[in-house]
């Protein structure tokens, strides 16, 4: 199919046009508006004509020989698009992009305004996003799945006969769990938990050709205030709270956030980013993703940092995968120890003697035998039962989720959602997380919505036929 | 008293019977200081198209020109220095 058949169907239009002038009572009328267009050249106008019969009545209308544009709408050319958009805009603040676009066409005057390409951007985003849910509403149907990702009797999801995805070999993983046990000797740990710390051998290391590693988070952004309030100002103007109340305050009146939901897909040497406004939309589009790539056989591993509400959405929307499982991301593991033991226990000496058992213990997946250690820490040590509660909470919930890391690490297997913080950092942080910045909830979702288009090398292919190809694109 | 410069540019854009250009070639040079890129008579509406097109044969032509100037006016500076 041609690209732009559009194109020859307003030839046809002037063809008609120019019958029209053949008529004996056909008159020729400029347009009362100009065509707008912002290029790439610049911005410029130009003339359209209509063709009125005598009563004056339009026979034929010139606007229609080019994309329709409404009221004081300016046509974006291709070239706009990319420059402005999605090289500029989605890189540098929208004065700075206004201006460089604007120095670069030679138009300091009357040339794009920044409320414009703020505008501009948004609604092009916004038209990323909806595609993006369209089209994975559309894959779903046609592997039989509900509008909402869940299975119908018709899909094809594969059954318990069928032979499950690969995983590494048994002499491989107890090759790997020597070198991991002289590391544990090493360490002078006792032969119960070494004893222990084997048992994680019949677990299953699934075998990365036939993995799927899909990461997904969360990153808010400060969210712009309806108004600049003077209430708060007001409110406290000739009072001078002391600094303990100020602290308490400043928890009260804790800025809200704007969540974008990003989910980075990865397979040996290929990535893909996918960016949403839920965390439920963006795993309908991971799943989109994944059966529109034939991936549905393969062993999805997911990871993430620990959020419940995310993970409990992600077990639950994929439960009906037969070979789905969680990871727990190593860096956040430690940061949450580090974190509750800061608050349960005494002093910095003491928090980081236990942190370092505790760590060590978690590193080997022994989960119980951390739990255990936190029972059994002296109540001189501590300083908040209810932390060490919350702590020893923590790894029995996501007791299921937390492997023998080291023995992963052995076999070369991701432990981390490094790969999704990366993403995060290039769709949204870099951009948006900057001081003073503040964003609306549209405005922050379709520039990361663009800049995720970027990540994956689809600019063309959006700019030119409005759509995003469903497809990995080579990291290595 | 050095002369001054004067810039002159004239676009053209006007139907043909040539093939269309291939379009990873880019401009074809057709003379000093002289570019051009055949379209596709379909596309005599497309405004990306011919706005591709005229930034395909207008930034060659610049530089052409722009080069075709320096070595000049260096070549005249130095045959005065001597």
């Amino acid at each position: 199919m041609p690209w732009r058949p559009i194109w020859s169907k307003r030839v046809k239009k002037t063809e008609q046009m120019l019958a029209e002038l053949a008529e004996p009572e056909g008159k020729v009328v400029r347009h009362a508006a100009d065509y707008r267009v912002d290029g790439e050249v610049g911005r410029f106008r130009f003339g359209t004509f209509d063709v009125e019969n005598g009563d004056g009545q339009v026979l034929f209308s010139g606007t229609s020989l080019f994309p329709a544009c409404q009221g004081r709408q300016w046509y974006l050319t291709w070239g706009f698009k990319e420059l402005a958009l999605l090289t500029g805009a989605t890189q540098c603040s929208y004065r700075k992009t206004a201006d460089s676009l604007n120095r670069h066409r030679r138009q300091p005057m009357g040339g794009t305004p920044i409320n414009t390409l703020r505008d501009e951007t948004e609604a092009e985003g916004t038209a990323v996003l909806a595609f993006l849910d369209k089209e994975s509403g559309r894959i779903l149907k046609s592997h039989g799945f509900s509008a909402e990702g869940t299975p119908l009797p018709k899909a094809t999801i594969g059954n318990a006969a069928e032979s499950p995805p690969a995983t590494l070999s048994r002499e491989k993983v107890a090759e790997a769990w020597r070198k991991v046990e002289e590391r544990m000797h090493e360490q002078q740990m006792s032969a119960s938990h070494i004893a222990q710390a084997a048992q994680q051998q019949e677990a299953i290391y699934e075998d990365p050709a036939e993995t799927v590693n899909i990461h997904v988070d969360d990153v808010g952004v400060k969210e712009q205030k309806e108004q600049r309030g003077t209430e708060e100002r007001s409110e406290t103007a000739g009072t001078n709270p002391s600094p303990k109340e100020d602290v308490s305050m400043k928890a009260e009146r804790k800025r809200p956030m704007v969540c974008n939901t990003v989910a980075r897909i990865e397979r040996v040497g290929k990535g893909f980013t996918l960016t949403g406004r839920s965390v439920l939309g963006v795993l309908r589009c991971v799943l989109a993703f994944l059966l529109q790539n034939d991936l549905l056989r393969q062993r999805w591993l997911f990871f993430t940092d620990g959020q419940r509400s995310l993970q409990n959405s992600i077990v639950t929307f994929f439960t009906w995968h037969r070979c789905m499982s969680l990871i727990l991301d190593w860096f956040h593991v430690g940061k949450k120890c580090r974190e509750e033991l800061s608050l349960a226990l005494k002093g910095r000496e003491v928090r980081n003697r236990h942190r370092k058992q505790i760590v060590r213990l978690l590193w080997y997946g022994l989960v119980s035998e951390a739990k255990e250690y936190l029972r059994n820490i002296p109540p001189e040590d501590i300083k908040s039962q209810p932390s060490v509660e919350r702590l020893a909470g923590y790894f029995e919930r996501n007791r299921p989720w937390l492997p023998c890391y080291a023995l992963r690490a052995r076999l070369g297997l991701p432990n981390s959602s490094n790969p999704v913080e990366r993403s995060n950092n290039l769709v949204t942080a870099s951009r948006q997380k900057k001081n003073g910045m503040s964003w609306s909830e549209p405005g922050s979702q379709a520039l990361t919505a663009l800049t995720a288009i970027v990540l994956n090398g689809h600019k063309h292919t959006w700019v030119r036929r409005r759509k995003i190809p469903f497809a990995f694109q080579q990291t290595s | 008293m050095s002369n001054n410069i004067e810039v002159r540019i004239k676009i053209e854009m006007k139907p043909t019977q040539a093939p269309p250009t291939h379009s990873k070639s880019g401009a074809e040079r057709t003379g000093q200081g002289q570019f051009r890129i055949i379209l596709e008579g379909e596309k005599s509406l497309d405004i990306d198209a011919l706005e591709d097109g005229l930034l395909c044969a207008n930034f060659p032509a610049l530089r052409d020109a722009l080069a075709t100037h320096l070595e000049q006016e260096g070549k005249k500076n130095r045959a005065d220095a001597s």
